[in-house]
């Protein structure tokens, strides 16, 4: 039984308040916005939210900070790092940042939702996603999922192009963060990143390809974002930001990426050199940034009839809340004319 | 009931580990899994040394999450049951609503959480609160509704007024329960610290925590340093335990029949 033998005063005497107080203390500055860097003298300062934790897939702004080429434009753009969950596009309508990056397919859905955001240019020609398979067991295109057992973000517009435009039927698991079940398994197909999973897989022994999910039916864009407020209330701002992007993009790929990799490897501590120049290589193989020049395709561009064909896609199989215009979804005034001198 | 010799008390958890990392190693053996399947205890210990230091600096991020979490659980807990012991009205109206919160899979808040309390540190320490703060309001408010009906006859016969009845008397013999909640909440604001890395995480102003190393370790299929992150997490967990164990001490040893005293 509860006995109350001692004036309560001795209750709590005996809490150490103390500890209570540091520890409050302790919550407040924890919970505290860290104090904002001042911008540089004369720049404009703006903020890029990216869309998972800092890697050589952002590179390109890394490396156009860190050669000052958005100094150049009169920009001083902080990037601020994501995850999951990071929801980049609503922090962009909610103009908590002023640029966003995110996958090209999921920015149309979301301007059918009536998201307020507006593409300004690309940041690569075809999303890095991919299936990574085990070689004994190989994908050499979408149709060649009939039948098998896939890893895969639940919900992926991908998936459903697969299924109900190919007319292609798997079995789906949703996507977990770990390999154990590929690893082990030598038909198990997973969804990836053709600029990351596939190199983890070999390094522990594993013969594996990975099939660019990006295809003539299929290929999104990678896009960088902006809100429609912003655009017309900076757009000078914004040509300053994608002109000094597509810069550091260029140059990441094709010069010397050390400037942009140490700024990534200062945050991610995680990330070997030999892992950054694999992603790198994956980048320029795949020509996810730079695009086909046969094409007519070249770093930063987007066209009209591309995402149109998007659209009429995503309109298909039934994913887009209302009807989009092209010019809901994407300026072309930033696009650079014609390809930046390789 | 008879007193366990001290030396078994320390003898037997041990025994029972020994026996389960023999097992353990049994199974590695007689199936055949590889090391990125299920590691030895052995080299998960050898993970935990050779990525010491980042393990070190990833569980201070996620103590810090999990203090701020657990804070501010154990202080808005107290708060909430108070008002929810001291109003009849309070509790019939309230206490629905904290069983729907409680019963949300807080997976479905991450978007309003990362829109509201922003992605980082203020987000894991919102899911942290979240998952501890309900076991402290259900013990706390229990304790005050629990409180001998003799002793409250007696601060009634002595014109007590209800808030001294409440502050004198009620919240002192909740202190039990407050406390049972709060060894709950600190199980439970590591796990939320973790899941809320995972969940809302991102790497800036630090290492990320554990959480994010759990995301790291699994793409590049480093599963015993995978495996040495839930080691990391146990022993943060064990600090938070013991210091509500010592809390626990400092505040009833003098007068709670669960601590032997002298004047029995």
């Amino acid at each position: 039984m509860t006995t109350n033998r001692h004036g309560s005063r001795r209750f709590f005497g005996d809490i150490p308040s103390r500890l209570f107080a540091a520890g409050l203390l302790l919550l407040l500055a924890g919970c505290g916005k860290k104090a904002e860097a001042p911008p540089a003298p004369g720049l404009v300062k703006v903020r890029l939210q990216t869309d998972w934790f800092p890697q050589p897939e952002h590179g390109g702004y890394y490396q156009a900070v860190a050669k000052g080429y958005y100094a150049a434009e009169g920009l001083d753009v902080e990037i601020l790092p994501g995850g999951p969950n990071v929801q980049v596009m609503a922090a962009v309508a909610m103009g908590r940042t002023e640029f966003g990056m995110t996958n090209g397919d999921d920015a149309i859905v979301a301007v059918a939702r009536g998201v307020p955001i507006r593409m300004i240019g690309a940041e690569m020609q075809r999303d890095p996603q991919g299936l990574i398979y085990h070689t004994a067991h190989p994908l050499h295109s979408l149709r060649d999922l009939e039948g098998r057992t896939l890893m895969a973000g639940a919900g992926s517009t991908w998936l459903q192009v697969v299924q109900k435009k190919l007319g292609v039927k798997f079995n789906q698991l949703p996507l977990v963060g770990d390999m154990a079940r590929f690893m082990n398994d030598q038909t198990f197909v997973q969804q990836c990143f053709v600029t990351n999973e596939p190199y983890f897989a070999r390094q522990r022994g594993a013969s594996v390809g990975a099939l660019l999910i990006a295809s003539d039916s299929y290929e999104p864009y990678r896009v960088m974002l902006t809100s429609p407020p912003f655009l017309a209330a900076h757009p000078d701002v914004v040509a300053g930001f994608v002109r000094a992007s597509i810069r550091g993009w260029v140059d990441y790929l094709t010069g010397d990426p050390a400037p942009a990799n140490r700024l990534i490897a200062a945050l991610r501590p995680d990330l070997t050199p030999e892992f950054m120049a694999y992603s790198i290589k994956a980048m320029n193989d795949y020509r996810l940034v730079s695009g086909d020049p046969a094409k007519g395709e070249f770093t930063g561009q987007l066209t009209a009839a591309r995402l149109e064909k998007q659209i009429k896609l995503l309109q298909e199989i039934g994913v887009l809340d209302k009807p989009v215009a092209v010019s809901d979804v994407a300026t072309f005034a930033f696009i650079p004319p014609q390809p930046p001198s390789p | 009931m008879k007193k366990m010799p001290t030396v078994w008390l320390w003898l037997l958890p041990v025994v029972c580990g020994l026996l389960f990392v023999a097992l353990w190693y049994g199974v590695r053996r007689w199936s055949g899994l590889q090391s990125w399947i299920l590691p030895t205890p052995g080299e998960i210990v050898a993970a935990a040394w050779q990525e010491r230091a980042r393990l070190l600096a990833a569980a201070g991020d996620t103590a810090v999450g999990a203090l701020g979490g657990f804070l501010l659980a154990a202080t808005l807990g107290f708060g909430t049951a108070l008002g929810l012991g001291a109003s009849r009205t309070l509790r019939a109206s309230l206490w629905p609503w904290l069983l729907v919160l409680q019963m949300t899979p807080v997976i479905v808040l991450t978007p309003i959480i990362v829109l509201w309390a922003g992605p980082g540190l203020p987000g894991i320490v919102t899911i942290t609160w979240l998952i501890s703060f309900f076991p402290i309001v259900a013990n706390m408010t229990q304790g005050l509704l629990s409180t001998d009906m003799n002793h409250v006859a007696l601060f009634r016969m002595a014109n007590a007024s209800r808030l001294q009845e409440l502050w004198l008397l009620r919240v002192p013999a909740a202190m039990p329960f407050y406390l049972a909640g709060l060894r709950i909440a600190a199980t439970l604001a590591p796990i939320g610290a973790i899941f809320g890395e995972y969940m809302v995480g991102n790497s800036s102003g630090g290492t990320g925590g554990l959480g994010f190393l759990v995301y790291s370790y699994n793409t590049q299929i480093k599963i015993p340093a995978l495996f040495a992150t839930a080691l990391t997490s146990c022993l943060l967990g064990f600090i938070f335990v013991a210091a509500v164990a010592w809390l626990n001490w400092a505040v009833l040893h003098k007068w709670h029949d669960s601590f032997e005293r002298d004047d029995h």
